[in-house]
């Protein structure tokens, strides 16, 4: 008795998206199939990694994270260069810490400036990650998106409370979108039409669905993320067809499980390995849901993904 | 339940007469559905009914217990593909593999991690469950004697990792009060093992590389009434194992192919030597589909993110999505910052929190578990009165935070701010706006 | 003439009236006038009837005044007949009934003659029980208050009482010839009404005192009636689906026939139920007042002056209509669903009922965010601008959407989808004024074929006149009110998730509304459905 595999069948495909520009340019999405099903429908692109860099110098990271770029922390162009000449990143993700109003608040024009900076000093595509405050992300992405206007960015979060201002911009300067919601399939498919409505082309916009780690949510973002998918790629939901990002990185890295020492509480094992392992397996469920683009910290944890991806591919 | 409410209530009395705990026999019919009945509480069905009813209810994928000390553990009886189509049902057991050549310092320790490595988390508890005895010696005596500690040694399951009919019996007389899983029974090994595991009543892994012959091999043991069985496709790559999981998953599901209907044990240990990759492939593992999975060590730094992972997983999804109760700093408040009460209703926590942090203002954000339901509504439900906001403001430790003592509550709900004076002494009680927009303009003219 | 009602139904009312003329009393034969009235009753049929010393009291002056010829009222309970009133002479063809509608807000009456079967007259008044809150839950709190049962029980009974003294002077009916009284009333309000302890109605998990009562009489509650008046309440299904719900299922006669029914009753509790002959499911979407005007800057009730539709003209002016033509004081519920769904269709409002300030004419900010002028102070009757702000709009949309996510949440239950319905019945009498193509622009109702649309009014009071007409009725509303599944929303995850797809005009799911997508020139992706 031969035994078959109920096949499933798959209306719709995920849009191909591309980013960066020049011939280190990636394209990302174009599934057919749920992740890494090639059994039924082999996906044209791989998921992607992304080494995320700080505007300014990170201070409650633990020991492990720091470890890699003590000698780059404060200097975001080196550290941009170091991931991808030392650790072959092939895009970054700058995520502007510096411009956080709790925080250094630095001023839009100033934040800009460090962006054109790492932009000009890399050939990788370039993420830019603003704060998500609303009012502050409005002045520094548009300062971004006008300042470093001969490279295709990917700039967000861009959400519902800021979508139309910044979104113009991206437009205007030929931006990529990183269309953010909060965990839930709805609201992320009404961002995607008022962004369709403003204009947007869908052939330059990606999804973040707002994801967080192991232990602190994971698994809301999981079911989210693969229920786009199945809306996408079964129920022809063609407002939900596009490659999802995930900030991930950081998520796992501030959670109290990876700061405390072994010696603290020596049932919790290696400090360094299991901050590296928090990392990865979280990143390693969310491609399981279908992140096109991970953003991650540690180059053993993103070699381990990476070596994840060829093997399930 | 495999049949929804509607096609299982056709076979119910219909006389709604309420004995079996629900209103109605639809009620009933929706509850069973949800697997939150037992067939056997409506006592008015006719037999019939009930027998179709009881084929309909068998999980497409059988339900396997395995005997520890402690809680024995449940592994398949899984109804979905994915959790949020309804809920995973058990979370595969994790097991620690101890050969008996190993030194006796490295099987004490790994006797101990079992028990060693337990977390408490969110007020449950996580550990693993199995112990997998790899027969390696070729001396019955040697394996015997490691079965016989892992029996008075540990409260974990037990899994005979052994083909050879000798060291088989040692080792399954030594622990048998444990009932050990057979691990693994091959289409070539069958007319030797299957009578030692009919004899002791133990459960069996059938293992073959192809699905065809593993379901030849399950309808040979079954007709040898051996039922409890775990399927090993054998794969000992990420990519072939994904697939097997996959395929069986939706047979057994999609096909209700019975052959197929049963759990699967897994071996990351065997796919790679590096732990933390291991890990990883044990993750892949528990997201999609595995019953039991096998690990070559337990270390702390990848056994917890694996137990966590696991618990948050198979947790019920269908629980409404709320925003977790507690104290939420934003804008980076200080002892002097105001503190502002909301409900868990996500959405007006995404509309409180951002309004707050639009006023650029630090602020102590109290969310207060009202269920998932909106501040009006969860006042009219009586879950966001001043008698409950009084005792969860008391015991949410803002007062350690702040030294003032006032608390702006929600324009909304301004008739219970009499209450709260009284739940809540020395507290001035401010009553906020109604809509969270005009938080900006009264924390201006009100928060000096 | 109702375009939807109950059929084949045999027409008994619950009382009727037997004319009797008894053996005059002597020394040889002076047994008492109940053995006396009993041997007679025995000869036509009824043995051991039940009564009440009420009953008693009116006896022997009765039966004497026109030389022992009398008329018994007699009720048919399910325990036996019981005799409510003895009149003397022949009174049989003054049989008259009472039926009410008692909602939060207004109660409607109608006065029937239990012998032809008519409507003799009717009435409509606010509930006295406004005074004390707007709201269920508000008068559930106040009835907490000591005396506050008391207070609210006398408040909704004198609202009653000066309905019948409307409708019997209106009618010329005496107040004696009133045998029944039918009422159709949401479980709070039937509570309220008779005096029952309501707190545990409004805390989980949500239980009623009781769903089916017993026969309760005029003089229990305080009615200006004969004090033997039988009251009968239609039961309930639960705590937030009443009555008033139970007797329009069966008033519309859904509980006969086979096909599926969505029955809406647009209002502050906004019950919904889904069902056919076999089964019913229902549920409370509480949309909130919105729909009456409730919580919206210059809402009003559907009166003289309130703006009842709208439009945009070519060069992007507001037109408006408004009840009785009079000069604008407000907006009513069916002007404020007409105001936004032209909004939104002119580009106005985006989906989510925020306003694109891009074209803003007459969109200014105000106090509580973005608002568009309506009316400006001078063509107002109010001598102020009349406006729509974002937050009125977003309470209409959390309403809409509220009842959009429960009729979704009630057909997922029963593995139905829009398609499977065989007609929506919309009760209520906010229902009447609405405009179906608004309605379901802005997805408060479903896009479905339009002919499947039926407008009742007021469901509860009609299933208190039919049931006033027949006890095979009043049967039906126990079985139903057994037979209907409550599905409490409030725990109800996908009920969350269709709520949040709900937020949007007319929906986050685009293919659900495919006539209003080609209006608004947005591309429906999988069109030809
Ligand atoms: C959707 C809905 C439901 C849903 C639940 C959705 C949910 N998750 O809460 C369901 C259907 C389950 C429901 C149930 C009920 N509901 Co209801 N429901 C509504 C509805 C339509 C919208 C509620 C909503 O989504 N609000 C949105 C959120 C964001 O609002 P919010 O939490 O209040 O937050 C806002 C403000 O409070 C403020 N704010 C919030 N936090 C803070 C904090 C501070 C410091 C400040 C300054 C401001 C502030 O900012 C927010 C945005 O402006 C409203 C009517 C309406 N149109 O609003 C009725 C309403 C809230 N419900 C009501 C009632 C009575 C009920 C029921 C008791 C009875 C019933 N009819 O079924 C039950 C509850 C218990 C039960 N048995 O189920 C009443 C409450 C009456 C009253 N006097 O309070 C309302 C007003 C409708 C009405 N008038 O009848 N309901
Ligand atoms: S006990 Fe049986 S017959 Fe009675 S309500 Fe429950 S399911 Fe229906």
């Amino acid at each position: 008795m031969a035994v078959e595999m109920p096949r499933i069948n798959y209306s719709g495909t995920i849009r191909s998206i591309h980013l960066g520009d020049g011939e280190k340019g990636i394209t990302v999405g174009g599934e057919v199939s749920y992740p890494f099903y090639s059994f039924e429908g082999a996906s044209p692109n791989l998921p992607r990694i992304a080494m995320e860099v700080y505007d300014e110098a990170p201070s409650d990271w633990p020991e492990a994270a720091k470890a890699p770029f003590v000698d780059v922390m404060g200097n975001p162009v080196a550290w941009a260069k170091k991931c991808v000449q030392v650790y072959g990143a092939e895009m970054i993700c700058l995520q502007l810490q510096s411009t956080d109003p709790n925080g250094s608040d630095r001023d839009p024009r100033t934040a800009a400036k460090v962006v054109a900076e790492v932009a000009y000093a890399i050939d990788v595509p370039l993420i830019v990650w603003g704060t998500a405050n609303h009012e502050k992300d409005i002045e520094v992405l548009r300062a971004v998106a006008e300042l470093v206007q001969d490279r295709c960015l990917a700039l967000g979060p861009v959400e519902e409370g800021d979508y139309k201002k910044i979104a113009a911009a991206a437009m205007a300067y030929g931006h990529t979108v990183i269309a953010s919601s909060p965990i839930d399939i709805n609201l992320a498919k009404q961002l995607n039409i008022l962004m369709a409505n403003l204009g947007v082309k869908s052939d330059n916009m990606i999804m973040d669905p707002t994801v967080s780690a192991i232990g602190y949510g994971i698994e809301y973002a999981y079911s989210v993320m693969e229920r786009i998918r199945m809306a996408a790629l079964t129920q022809q939901d063609e407002k939900l067809q596009f490659p999802l990002i995930c900030n991930i990185a950081r998520e796992t890295w501030k959670s109290k499980e990876a700061k405390i020492s072994e010696s603290e509480d020596p049932r919790l094992g290696d400090a360094e390995k299991r901050g590296i392992t928090l990392e990865a397996m979280s990143a390693t469920l969310l491609l399981l849901a279908g992140a096109d683009i991970l953003i991650m910290r540690h180059p053993e944890a993103i070699k381990l993904v990476s070596e994840m991806i060829g093997d399930l591919s | 339940m495999a049949l929804s409410g509607i096609e299982i209530f056709k076979y119910l009395p219909r006389t709604n007469c309420g004995k079996c705990g629900v209103p109605t026999c639809l009620a009933f019919a929706m509850s069973l559905a949800a697997g939150k009945a037992e067939l056997s509480a409506c006592a008015f069905m006719t037999e019939e009914s009930k027998i179709k009813l009881e084929a309909a209810s068998a999980p497409p994928l059988r339900p396997i217990t395995i005997v520890t000390e402690s809680k024995p553990l449940k592994v398949g009886g899984e109804t979905v593909l994915f959790r949020h189509e309804k809920r995973f049902e058990n979370p595969p057991g994790l097991a620690i593999m101890i050969s008996d050549v190993m030194p006796e310092a490295e099987i004490d320790r790994r006797l101990k991690a079992i028990k060693y490595y337990t977390y408490t988390r969110v007020g449950a508890t996580l550990r693993p469950e199995l112990v997998a005895l790899k027969y390696e010696s070729g001396n019955p005596e040697i394996y015997a004697s490691l079965a016989k500690r892992a029996k008075t040694e540990t409260d974990a399951g037990i899994l005979l990792m052994c083909e050879e009919v000798d060291g088989f019996l040692a080792a399954a007389e030594a622990c048998s009060e444990r009932k050990p899983v057979l691990c693994a029974i091959t289409e070539s090994k069958l007319d030797l093992l299957a009578p030692v595991a009919i004899d002791y009543g133990l459960p069996v892994v059938a293992r073959s590389n192809s699905l065809d012959g593993l379901a030849e091999l399950t309808d040979r043991l079954v007709k040898l009434n051996i039922k409890d069985i775990i399927l090993d496709t054998g794969a000992r790559s990420t990519k072939q194992a994904l697939f097997d999981q996959v395929a069986l998953r939706r047979l057994a599901l999609l096909k209700k192919f019975r052959a197929l209907g049963y759990p699967t044990i897994v071996f990351p240990g065997e796919m790679t030597d590096n732990p933390l990759k291991e890990a990883l492939i044990a993750s892949v593992m528990m997201a999609k589909y595995a019953g039991i999975i096998v690990l070559s060590d337990f270390k702390g730094e990848t056994l917890f993110p694996l137990l966590v992972a696991r618990m948050n997983l198979f947790n019920d999804p269908q629980r409404p999505q709320a925003t977790a109760e507690g104290i939420y700093e934003i804008n980076g408040p200080n002892e002097n910052s105001p503190v502002a009460i909301t409900c868990n209703f996500s959405l007006t926590y995404f509309i409180v929190s951002g309004e707050i942090e639009n006023t650029r203002m630090p602020a102590h954000l109290l969310i207060k578990d009202t269920e998932g339901l909106s501040v009006m509504t969860a006042w009219a439900a009586g879950k966001f009165g001043a008698d409950n906001i009084g005792g969860f403001v008391k015991k949410s430790g803002i007062a350690d935070r702040i030294k003032h003592r006032k608390i702006i509550i929600p324009g909304y709900i301004a008739q219970e701010s009499g209450g709260l004076e009284e739940q809540l002494p020395g507290w001035e009680i401010m009553v906020g706006p109604r809509e969270a927009a005009h938080l900006l303009s009264y924390l201006k003219t009100n928060w000096k | 003439e109702e375009i939807m009602a109950a059929t084949d139904w045999r027409f008994a009312p619950p009382v009727f009236k037997l004319y009797i003329e008894l053996p005059v009393p002597n020394l040889q034969d002076n047994s008492s006038d109940l053995t006396r009235l009993e041997r007679a009753l025995e000869s036509n049929g009824i043995a051991n009837p039940l009564m009440g010393i009420s009953f008693l009291k009116k006896l022997p002056v009765a039966v004497r005044e026109n030389n022992w010829k009398i008329t018994l009222t007699v009720l048919k309970e399910r325990r036996g007949l019981r005799l409510t009133d003895v009149e003397s002479g022949d009174t049989r063809n003054s049989n008259f009934g009472l039926a009410f509608d008692i909602g939060t807000t207004g109660v409607r009456g109608e006065l029937l003659d239990l012998v032809e079967g008519k409507v003799l007259a009717q009435g409509v008044e606010y509930n006295g029980q406004r005074v004390y809150g707007d709201d269920v839950i508000s008068r559930v709190n106040y009835s907490g208050k000591t005396g506050g049962l008391d207070q609210l029980q006398r408040a909704v009974v004198a609202t009653l009482n000066q309905l019948i003294s409307g409708m019997i002077g209106h009618a010329g009916v005496k107040r004696r010839s009133i045998t029944h009284v039918m009422i159709g009333a949401n479980t709070t309000m039937t509570q309220l009404l008779l005096g029952l302890e309501s707190k545990y109605l409004r805390l989980e998990p949500y239980v009623p005192v009781a769903s089916i009562l017993p026969v309760l009489s005029a003089g229990n509650i305080g009615l200006d009636l004969d004090c033997d008046v039988p009251v009968s309440t239609i039961p309930a299904v639960a705590s937030y689906v009443g009555g008033d719900i139970v007797s329009g299922l069966v008033g519309t006669g859904i509980f006969q026939r086979p096909e599926t029914v969505l029955y809406i009753d647009i209002g502050t509790n906004g019950e919904i139920v889904v069902g056919n002959r076999e089964w019913m499911v229902s549920a409370s979407c509480s949309a909130g007042p919105a729909f009456e005007g409730g919580g919206i800057r210059h809402g009003m009730l559907a009166t003289a002056g309130a703006i009842e539709s709208f439009n945009i003209d070519a060069n992007g002016a507001p037109v408006v209509t408004t009840i009785g033509g009079d000069r604008p004081r407000g907006i009513c519920g069916a002007g404020l669903i007409s105001a936004v769904a032209r909004l939104f269709l002119n580009g106005v409002i985006n989906q989510k009922g925020k306003f694109n300030i891009e074209n803003a004419k007459y969109v200014r900010a105000g106090e509580d965010g973005a608002e568009y002028l309506l009316i400006s102070a001078l063509s107002s009757a109010i001598g102020k601008d009349i406006v729509l702000t974002e937050i009125d709009i977003e309470n209409l949309m959390r309403a809409k959407g509220a009842m959009y996510a429960g009729y979704q949440t009630l057909l997922d239950s029963v593995d139905l989808t829009f398609d499977g319905l065989d007609r929506v019945i919309v009760a209520g009498t906010f229902g009447t004024h609405l405009d179906i193509e608004d309605a379901i622009t802005i997805g408060l109702l479903p896009d479905i074929n339009r002919s499947k649309f039926v407008f009742i009014g007021n469901g509860s009071l009609l299933g208190a006149r039919l049931s006033s007409f027949s006890t095979e009725l009043i049967e039906a509303g126990r079985s139903v009110a057994s037979l209907v599944t409550n599905i409490e929303l409030s725990e109800n995850s996908s009920f969350m998730e269709n709520y949040t797809a709900s937020m949007f005009l007319p929906h986050t799911d685009v293919r659900l509304f495919p006539s209003i997508n080609r209006q608004s020139g947005e591309p429906v992706d999988g069109d030809a459905q």
